[in-house]
């Protein structure tokens, strides 16, 4: 049985490439908002397993739609010749190269995707290309592409379309979200009924490789708060020069560090959501994409300073707790509530500065040396501020259309601007503090259990974004 | 059943998820079903890796660096053991061998450590840290979560007690040689007003692990007990050498067994590690869900050509010499009050139209967001035809219409489109003049 095919047909620079390129997540097909650069058509196939199980075709735009129609209504032959009969007409005319082009993949039960830009007026010669694509007899879907917020002239399209096409839908490709390429999966299921079933095969398959990347991207976040957590930059003191300048360095070589695993992070989420390298409009000017460790960074994103006291009273109230059972009992509880206390209040006073330490310990293959130690950094907030970088990233790469080309900032219905982890509930922080705590050092007993607590509660965050 | 991790493999897998993420993807992974995560992972290190790999050298150099580092545990510790038995045993005649200090230093000190270890596991477990930084490989350390770092924790725990065994096997070794080649006498001294029953009620009981044999009688131990005011006239010879194979076997039960135990342990452990590592870091996880995902994605057929970044020469701003008709498409000029239109035109550019069909020139006025096409130049070709080469052609570039005598002015973008398309008609009469916001 053949695979289902559409072709993505329309009037030059009306948004095809973009619609193929959001489709099939390619940011490597050509968009030029110069008309006709698409010269000939492309072929896209979506291949499950290795095997083929969609096909899209990109095609050229209408170059000669007037004279295409005169010749139809001159044509004399049977309905189903009429392509054929088109492309043996003009097979050597170099004018209607582009016609051609578009014309040859309309054969046998190819699906039509005719792209419009339903922001600008409907013209004549639209009206000419939606009567030659009646003509082909062949199922027609129109997908209303949108370049800019013009929505006046929306109505002429649909009127105009719905007399011609079996169905119409919006499909903005510069905002093409996951949900709107399953929407129009639906589309291309009630245009072509026989395939109904192949193509909710497809997307399930789409939906599950979705949810996956969705839990792939989780486990970067864990990794990342891993990475940072343990991390600990050493070098070694260079006795000839003064401390102070070396310790500052060292500091700034261990921040340095943890903007890599940032980097690095960021550069995997991209990976999974199928973007070869970072989209520069993501997060321009926003909060996630200034020095981590700007002191307005941390204001604005992590947790509040009560939250982070609350933070503190538990980690410590934990330690006091170890006395209370060391002691047998007989405490009554004395050091919790102590631990409760002096955590609370030291987180409330001040979060703690990250410092450099001389350590005479042997390392780092400098043996007999004094080695500068900065890290691990005991501030939760750090952690706080990264995931919600992490998932402020995430909000807007997930729904970074790849045929986007721009690098202007994309902020459309998002609040980019407030901390995401400051508004989840207490029992959620408690999950990642329970996290931190296990995570400190690697052979912790209930680190596993805590891991799955964080996954979990990431990939529920992940999946509402 | 999975097969067994060496622990080079498993601190290849480290090294090499940590360092080759991209490598994943690029990876044409068989059928991944049925397969458990151990034997995934493995599969993955084999097609990632190959023997003469940097990585793979490196992982089969830090395990054989541990090898060497628990040998030489063992060497130094067997002459640590036999130095420090020999120092104890050393009898030049002139006073007896003490027990006491044998089996102080070469029991006692071993059966202390071993407390202070069962004691003080937590506060170990916390500095373990501190030793890892000395002992792990460097790159090892580097990774967040190594999933061998628990093989080597035990592989390092195990060399440790290979070390005492090898410690306590050089006390052994030098007791009997200094039993074997020398005239030993032991004996045992107290100020206290010890009694020499309660000296064998003790002794009793540290033999009773090994059913009391190989233990001095109790007049073998009245006998030997050591008063310096008193010299060694009364002391029995035959109790003075009744000592050693006491020793010998408390070193081996207390100081011998429990290392052996505890490397049995560690053994245990270490290859309980290996048989089936638990690979729950994020990075194992995510490689297995990458590895277990149905390769899903589109595969590109031919693509157009690349645009040509050559930019197209433009077309001048003519300004015309004689009065001009005006060419509007039908659907546009419903749109529009002409006369209003025509007055605006006069006034912005100072040209002027004239609904004389005689007139020579002619004003297109054309909406130019809509793309040039090739019927747009065949229209003016045609046109050129029409009314010869002397007759102007100027074409106003508007945007959408925003009122019966006004447009929206022209984007810079699609005015350099359509001059970048009209030069290609070599027209050298045809100009291009924008629509301005009214002046």
């Amino acid at each position: 049985m053949s695979i289902p095919t559409y072709a993505t047909i329309g009037h030059p620079n009306e948004g095809k490439s973009s619609v193929i390129s959001a489709l099939t997540e390619n940011e490597t097909i050509q968009i030029s908002p110069t008309p006709g650069q698409t010269t000939s058509c492309a072929s896209y196939k979506l291949t499950l397993d290795q095997e083929a199980v969609l096909e899209l075709i990109d095609t050229p735009g209408f170059q000669n739609p007037s004279s295409i129609l005169s010749w139809m209504d001159d044509w004399e032959g049977e309905e189903s010749d009429l392509i054929q009969g088109f492309l043996s007409e003009f097979a050597s005319d170099p004018d209607f190269h582009h016609d051609r082009e578009l014309l040859s993949p309309l054969h046998g039960k190819t699906g039509i995707l005719y792209v419009v830009d339903a922001s600008r007026p409907l013209r004549e010669v639209d009206r000419q290309e939606m009567e030659i694509l009646r003509r082909t007899g062949l199922p027609r879907l129109a997908l209303l592409n949108f370049k800019t917020d013009q929505r006046a002239y929306l109505p002429n399209w649909k009127e105009a379309l719905s007399r011609r096409f079996n169905l119409i839908r919006e499909f903005d490709a510069h905002e093409g979200s996951f949900a709107t390429r399953l929407n129009l999966m639906d589309a291309l299921a009630e245009l072509t009924p026989e395939h109904k079933d192949h193509l909710q095969t497809i997307k399930s398959s789409l939906e599950r490789d979705w949810d996956q990347r969705i839990q792939e991207a989780s486990l970067v976040v864990e990794t990342l708060w891993l990475r940072t957590l343990r991390h600990r930059y050493q070098t070694t003191l260079d006795a000839a020069r003064p401390e102070e300048p070396q310790f500052e360095e060292a500091k700034e070589s261990y921040r340095e560090d943890i903007r890599g695993f940032e980097r690095k992070a960021r550069k995997e989420f991209c990976r999974i959501f199928q973007h070869s390298s970072l989209p520069q409009g993501i997060g321009k000017d926003s909060i996630f994409t200034q020095e981590l460790f700007a002191d307005k960074v941390w204001k604005v994103l992590g947790l509040s300073r009560g939250q982070l006291a609350t933070a503190g009273a538990v980690t410590a109230g934990a330690m006091g707790a170890g006395l209370d059972v060391a002691a047998g009992g007989i405490t009554f509880g004395v050091f919790t509530a102590a631990g409760l206390l002096a955590g609370g209040i030291g987180s409330w006073i001040g979060t703690p500065k990250l410092g450099a330490k001389k350590y005479p310990f042997p390392g780092g293959g400098s043996l007999g040396k004094e080695q500068i130690v900065v890290g691990p950094f005991a501030d939760p907030q750090l952690l706080f501020v990264l995931l919600d970088r992490s998932l402020l990233y995430l909000q807007q790469l997930m729904k970074w259309s790849h045929a986007r080309r721009d690098v202007e900032p994309f902020l459309k219905g998002l609040e980019e601007r407030t901390s995401l982890s400051k508004t989840w509930s207490d029992q959620e922080r408690k999950t990642l503090l329970k996290w931190i705590k296990t995570h400190k050092d690697p052979g912790h007993s209930t680190s596993q259990e805590t891991s799955k607590a964080f996954r979990a509660l990431i990939l529920a965050k992940l999946r509402k974004l | 059943m999975s097969q067994r991790w060496s622990l080079a493999e498993l601190t290849e897998f480290d090294l090499r998820l940590r360092d080759a993420d991209r490598n994943v993807i690029a990876l044409d992974t068989p059928s991944t079903t049925g397969k458990t995560r151990s034997d995934l992972l493995r599969q993955w290190l084999r097609l990632t890796g190959n023997p003469d790999d940097k990585l793979t050298q490196l992982s089969k150099t830090a395990v054989r660096t541990e090898a060497w580092f628990r040998l030489g545990i063992c060497l130094i510790s067997l002459f640590l053991g036999g130095g420090a038995a020999s120092a104890l045993l050393h009898y030049g005649g002139e006073r007896l061998i003490n027990v006491s200090a044998y089996l102080g230093v070469l029991v006692g000190g071993q059966l202390l450590s071993l407390l202070v270890l069962a004691f003080s596991v937590g506060w170990l477990r916390s500095r373990l840290g501190v030793l890892e930084e000395i002992l792990l490989p460097k790159l090892l350390r580097d990774c967040s979560s190594p999933e061998s770092l628990t093989a080597w924790r035990w592989r390092l725990f195990t060399s440790f007690q290979l070390g005492g065994i090898s410690l306590n096997l050089g006390i052994l070794l030098a007791t009997i040689w200094r039993v074997v080649t020398s005239d030993l006498a032991f004996g045992w001294a107290t100020t206290l007003n010890a009694d020499p029953e309660a000296i064998s009620t003790l002794i009793q009981t540290l033999s009773a692990p090994w059913g009391g044999t190989f233990a001095p009688t109790s007049e073998q131990i009245a006998a030997s007990r050591i008063v310096f005011i008193e010299g060694f006239s009364n002391v029995d010879t035959a109790s003075t050498a009744a000592w050693w194979p006491f020793l010998m076997m408390c070193v081996g039960f207390y100081g011998l067994l429990p290392r052996v135990l505890l490397t049995g342990f560690g053994a245990f452990h270490f290859h309980r590690n290996l048989s089936s590592p638990s690979f729950s870091s994020p990075e194992a996880e995510q490689l297995i869900q990458r590895l277990r995902r149905p390769p899903l994605g589109y595969q590109y057929g031919k693509e157009s050509p690349k645009p040509s970044s050559n930019p197209a020469p433009g077309i001048p701003a003519l300004q015309p010499t004689q009065p001009m008709r005006v060419d509007i498409p039908a659907e546009l000029s419903e749109q529009l009050d002409l006369d209003a239109l025509s007055e605006a035109i006069e006034k912005k550019y100072g040209i002027t139209l004239s609904k004389d069909l005689e007139e020579t020139g002619t004003l297109f006025v054309i909406e130019i967001w809509q793309p040039p096409i090739a019927e747009t130049l065949r229209f003016f070709r045609s046109r050129r035809e029409q009314e010869g080469s002397g007759a102007e052609f100027l074409v106003l570039a508007v945007g959408t219409p925003r009122g019966p005598a006004d447009f929206h002015p022209p984007s810079e973008q699609d005015l350099a489109i359509w001059r970048a398309k009209l030069s290609e008609l070599k027209d050298p009469l045809l100009g291009l003049v924008p629509w301005e916001e009214t002046r």
